[in-house]
């Protein structure tokens, strides 16, 4: 009886469908990856979803498996094929595919490979799949309906965007802040301008100067817009203490009143969206 | 109760049932009075009360309904009340969970994951290696699927949400181990209460948090611990030999089976379980604790002895044919799991063992045939960033080593078997997996807290660190006792022992061979379960050998003995 049992549990599992094909990945196509596992898996071959639809995951490349490894038949195992994916799939590629400019900071952006299935690769697919995750602080993918292709360049960057959030006290801001995404309340931006600190950053003017240039290339400007200020911030960690240029609102608060908080960056657009419905912003 | 201070021996004697005049001589340096000892007349109360007397068979039906009744609701409160308790997942659990359609609803990061128990998983639709062993999407089967697939089907009517709740695959645990409970009560010999104890003692053991918070966890190990439990019960059906034989020794097969589908290495118990079953079932009167008739050797002819011959063969026939199909299921079954799961208890077996615990580990490398480059990769797991998987001679580590490999290492180097027993056993009395919570979040209680509400095993374990030696000591006793019952009272109870101990010890060995020091806390679980077993049957195995009953009246004796000569049918001959 148990033994009919245990047959007939074992023929009710419900191991996995085997989804689509993973030998010819796409680049530009959503899934819905929702566990740690599928996310860690060595192949994913779960039927894309519209990008405007709630999802997970982006593929921002596909690349293809070097040698040695690629002439191996059988299939490497998940530990050698994730660390050649991290070797093929670089946070240039993925700025590339983003639109990033050298001024655009990013926050949240979580980069994982994908490969052929071990039939695939027995077939002969050395094919590598490339994808991005927007995750929140503790690293966990989030669902978003946004199209991350040329996402920085486009009206809805904000939930990828690096910003600051600074503690108000006394009257003043403090010198650094918690990183948040821009779609999130912040009182700073940052323009991916990071210096160390010496002698001549000692003060807040001369940060403000030094950040001065990065802050107009990021805005596209020749001069200040009205209304938009450097707001530098200074990280430090261990004894290490570094100036992060950032941007931000410089309407100037009533005495004692803490500064606004903002939603939404400062960046402008610089090319049309590729698609997808944005949510944030 | 006594009129004189050694009046309680003979009344002792006289509730054997056969009134038997004994020789009672009055201490030289004998108390003055007539007022019995407190403590001895409490131990006389005992042993009259929770003594085995006769060692008589049969099932006591109504005790043991209300005993497991008792027990399965012991283990139900205690997992569920006033809050849930369980085993926080490592990670192990979704490769074998996920197979039921179901995804874990837990924090994402791992050391936020392992803080606490996260008992839901929600219906999830898994694809390609999503599901299955971790990153290889190698299906992972265990017995276990067969209860939380009664887990899930429970969960709905709980209120637990919809897919599968652990708390109600504990549900489902708990009236399993009741029904075993109930079980061990109907096969064990002796007066009723006597059952009872040893069945209370081995709800005791099953209640320690180390093993009963298994319940509600995505592991496979309460499978482990229940069929180990029903192949103890099996057994001694099939030995009392009441019944068909072939049905107590269908039983057998199936808790076996059961037990080596939960986790593989519970396979290592096999050898002994083979014996087990080819230990022909007692002979009905013997097994019920008398003595066995001596039959004087008779003269037969050449042909009566081929006949006899025979029939020893045709006895052993039907175990026999079980034991292959025991052999032939577990070798499928270690065939069908994961391919992953082999590689890294290989790696482990040399990267987390052999190796960082050689004085020569170059020299452990050459003997293995391995590339001198692999010495970066001691001490490392195959997830570490040193790991050998990045050696680019890693396809030699695959080639050239295996379960024999490692096997003709130590039997080439036995003196490193010493140092790794040590370590093995240290592991043993550690049962407390203190990196896996054992608490929901939200219920006072902080991360990784562990809950010992009941530590009997978790306590003598401890003590027991301080000289391992005596712990292996219990066992090495529990063994000779068990052979002392087996043999002397025959009585099945023995017989267990000796599997039990056995049975541990193969897999002890079986743990640390293969894959050794990595995890080994939890690879050791059921090992320990089955030495914290060894507690109760030391009291059943102290308690026959101290019976009286085993002393057959003369009268007794003689009147079988006159019956066996007359050619009536004796039980005690077998086929």
């Amino acid at each position: 009886m148990a033994a009919v049992m245990l047959t007939a549990v074992l023929s009710a599992c419900d191991q996995g469908k085997p989804g689509v094909d993973t030998a010819n990945p796409e680049t530009g196509l959503c899934h819905a990856v929702v566990t740690p596992e599928e996310f860690d898996a060595s192949s994913e071959p779960s039927p894309p979803v519209p990008c405007a639809e709630p999802h997970t995951t982006q593929t921002f490349q596909v690349t293809t498996m070097p040698e040695p490894l690629a002439k191996q038949e059988a299939r490497p195992n998940q530990q050698q094929l994730k660390a050649a994916g991290k070797r093929l799939c670089t946070s240039e590629d993925l700025r590339a595919y983003l639109s990033a400019s050298s001024r655009d900071g990013t926050i949240g952006l979580a980069i994982t490979s994908y490969f052929p299935d071990r039939d695939a690769w027995a077939a002969g697919s050395r094919a590598v799949r490339c994808d991005v995750a927007v995750t929140d602080h503790h690293g966990t993918p989030q669902e978003i309906g946004l199209d991350l292709k040329d996402a920085l360049a486009g009206p809805h960057s904000a939930a990828v965007r690096l910003c600051y959030r600074q503690e108000y006290k006394d009257g003043i801001l403090s010198d650094d802040g918690t990183d948040v995404p821009c779609s999130e309340p912040h009182t700073a931006e940052d323009i991916s301008a990071w210096i160390a600190q010496d002698a001549s950053l000692a003060t807040s003017a001369g940060r403000e100067a030094r950040c001065l240039p990065y802050a107009l290339e990021f805005l596209g400007t020749e001069k200040l817009p009205a209304g938009v200020g450097v707001q530098p911030i200074i990280r430090t960690v261990g004894t290490a203490r570094t100036v992060r240029c950032a941007v931000a609102s410089a309407r100037q608060p009533a005495p004692g009143e803490a500064p606004e908080l903002v939603t939404g960056t400062l960046a402008p657009q610089r090319v049309a969206v590729t698609g997808g419905a944005g949510k944030n912003g | 109760m006594a009129e004189h201070g050694f009046g309680n021996a003979t009344q002792l004697r006289e509730r054997g049932g056969k009134a038997q005049k004994a020789f009672t001589p009055a201490p030289v340096r004998g108390r003055k009075g007539t007022k019995a000892r407190p403590l001895g007349s409490l131990g006389r109360y005992l042993a009259r009360t929770f003594g085995p007397g006769a060692l008589t068979l049969g099932p006591v039906h109504g005790a043991a309904m209300i005993s497991g009744l008792v027990a399965a609701a012991l283990m139900v409160v205690r997992l569920l009340v006033p809050e849930p308790v369980g085993m926080g997942d490592q990670g192990e659990g979704h490769g074998l969970v996920c197979s039921l359609g179901v995804m874990n609803q837990r924090p994402w990061d791992y050391t936020e994951f392992t803080k606490y128990i996260h008992p839901a998983w929600v219906p999830h639709q898994f694809y390609g290696e999503g599901c299955g062993a971790n990153g290889t999407g190698e299906p992972n089967y265990s017995s276990q699927l067969l209860l939380l697939w009664l887990g899930k089907l429970l969960t709905p009517l709980t209120g637990w949400g919809p897919g599968l709740d652990t708390r109600a695959v504990g549900l489902v645990c708990c009236v399993v181990f009741g029904l075993l409970i109930a079980a061990l009560i109907n096969v064990l010999p002796g007066r009723t209460w006597f059952r009872i104890l040893i069945a209370a003692l081995f709800t005791g053991v099953m209640a320690d948090g180390v093993f009963a918070d298994f319940f509600i966890s995505p592991y496979s190990e309460p499978a482990a611990f229940l069929g180990i439990l029903g192949v103890s019960v099996a057994l001694l059906h099939y030995w009392n030999g009441n019944g068909p034989r072939w049905l107590a020794l269908l039983l057998v097969v199936l808790a076996t089976v059961f037990t080596v589908a939960a986790k593989t290495q519970t396979a290592a118990w096999l050898p002994v379980i083979a014996l087990a079953m080819l230990w022909v079932p007692l002979p009905r009167r013997a097994a019920d604790g008398e003595a066995a008739v001596v039959e004087p050797p008779t003269e037969g002819t050449p042909a009566q002895d081929a006949v006899r011959r025979g029939n020893r063969w045709r006895a052993l026939l039907l175990p026999a044919t079980a034991v292959l199909l025991i052999v032939a299921f577990s070798v499928a079954f270690i065939n069908a799991q994961p391919k992953r799961f082999a590689e890294v208890n290989l790696y482990n077996a040399v990267f987390v063992e052999l190796l960082p615990y050689s004085p020569t580990p170059e020299a452990d490398l050459e003997w293995l045939g391995l590339d001198p480059s692999f010495i970066n990769s001691m001490d490392t797991t195959v997830a570490s960033t040193r790991s050998a998987v990045y050696n680019p001679l890693y396809p030699q580590f695959q080639e050239k080593i295996s379960l024999g490999t490692i096997a003709g290492f130590y039997a080439t180097h036995p003196e490193r078997l010493i140092t790794m027993g040590e370590r093995g056993v240290t592991a043993m009395l550690t049962p407390e997996l203190g990196y896996v919570g054992s608490y929901l979040e939200g219920f006072e209680h902080g991360p990784y807290d562990k809950e010992r509400r009941f530590p009997v095993v978790l306590g003598l374990f401890s003590a027991a660190k301080a000289a391992p030696v005596a712990f292996v000591g219990m066992q090495l006793v529990t063994l000779l006792l068990g052979l002392a019952v087996a043999f002397r009272k025959r009585s099945a109870v023995g017989r267990l022992a000796v599997v039990i101990v056995l049975g541990g010890w193969f897999q002890f060995w079986a743990v640390m061979l293969n894959g050794g020091q990595a995890e080994i806390y939890k690879q050791m679980i059921i090992v320990g379960f089955m030495a914290a077993l060894c507690g109760p049957l030391l009291v059943a195995l102290i308690s026959i050998l101290a019976s009286e009953p085993g002393k057959v009246p003369e009268r007794k004796r003689r009147g079988r003995r006159a019956k066996a000569q007359q050619g009536s049918a004796d039980p005690a001959i077998v086929g």
